[in-house]
């Protein structure tokens, strides 16, 4: 167990205490995006020293954690823009071959969905299911999983998102509809499933 | 493509689409009417918009929510020391 110096809720001004408490929120935050370890702790200590630098901007209207988390939001499309501005561009087909295997010639469902037994509401609270969830974004092809992470957790236009990937709008489509369609069946096996059968 | 013709497949991509962009009228349209035919299809679409809304339903909660993995010991004493150091911009 970490010790909290602070009581919870009250906003720390002191930098020398940030690290302690708001170090691991914003880890978590990170980690649920960026699946690696050192780049997610990257990520914090440019918040941190970005936050540091910036520190008579914050002006109080929000919570200092809000703040901080909206320093690491650009942090981390900062990386993401950088990181596809870097590698080649590779076939989004190539991984993705399996997906026309989900139907028939005639494009009918060859591989069915499962009805998911459980009540979605009673899910959403679950801990254990949203991680489930996060590992399957997790084990996606890179691009394909910050495609989806920047839609759906970021909120993210797929207008942002083509510039920030340095796709196209029709490849952003695609790639979303990709991405959900294997996060969807990895939730099936890793999920629904199990909790079927036990 | 015209709408009667719809098949699983392109609905599926079809359905994801809805969820990124507005859809022409023809093509929601053959969404609904290929939904309202195909168990398969309209459970599909239900479970990508579940996916959706579980996302959404637990960031926006993530105020509450307790860190599944902590920030390393090694990381937080270099993050410290850094901070410690004034006004670095070398951030790597």
């Amino acid at each position: 167990m970490k010790k909290d110096p602070m009581a919870p809720g009250k906003a720390v001004s002191d930098p020398s205490l940030w690290v302690d408490r708001y170090g691991d929120y914003l880890y978590g935050f990170a980690l649920r995006r960026i699946p690696d370890p050192t780049t997610a702790q990257d990520l914090v200590q440019e918040t941190f020293l970005a936050a540091l630098k910036s520190k008579a901007n914050f002006k109080g209207h929000s919570s200092r954690k809000t703040w901080m988390i909206g320093i690491l939001k650009h942090k981390l499309i900062d990386h993401l823009r950088k990181k596809y501005r870097e590698t080649t561009w590779e076939d989004p087909d190539a991984a993705l071959k399996n997906e026309d295997q989900l139907f028939d010639a005639n494009g009918k469902w060859d591989v069915k969905p499962a009805k998911w037994a459980a009540n979605p509401q009673d899910l959403y609270e679950q801990k254990a299911f949203m991680e489930a969830v996060l590992l399957c974004i997790h084990a996606l092809p890179r691009r394909l999983g910050d495609a989806f992470t920047l839609r759906e957790l970021e909120g993210s236009t797929t207008d942002q998102i083509c510039k920030i990937l340095g796709i196209s709008a029709t490849n952003c489509y695609v790639m979303l509809h990709r991405a959900r369609s294997m996060i969807r069946r990895c939730l099936e096996k890793s999920w629904f499933n199990d909790k079927e059968s036990s | 493509m015209n709408l009667w013709i719809f098949n699983c497949k392109d609905v599926s991509y079809k359905v994801s689409q809805s969820m990124d962009r507005s859809l022409p009228l023809l093509d929601r349209m053959g969404i609904r009417f290929h939904i309202m035919m195909c168990d398969i299809c309209a459970r599909y679409r239900k479970q990508l918009l579940f996916l959706r809304n579980a996302l959404r339903f637990n960031e926006n909660r993530e105020d509450e929510a307790e860190p599944v993995v902590p920030l390393p010991d090694d990381a937080r004493a270099r993050m410290k020391k850094r901070l410690a150091g004034g006004d670095d911009s070398s951030a790597a």
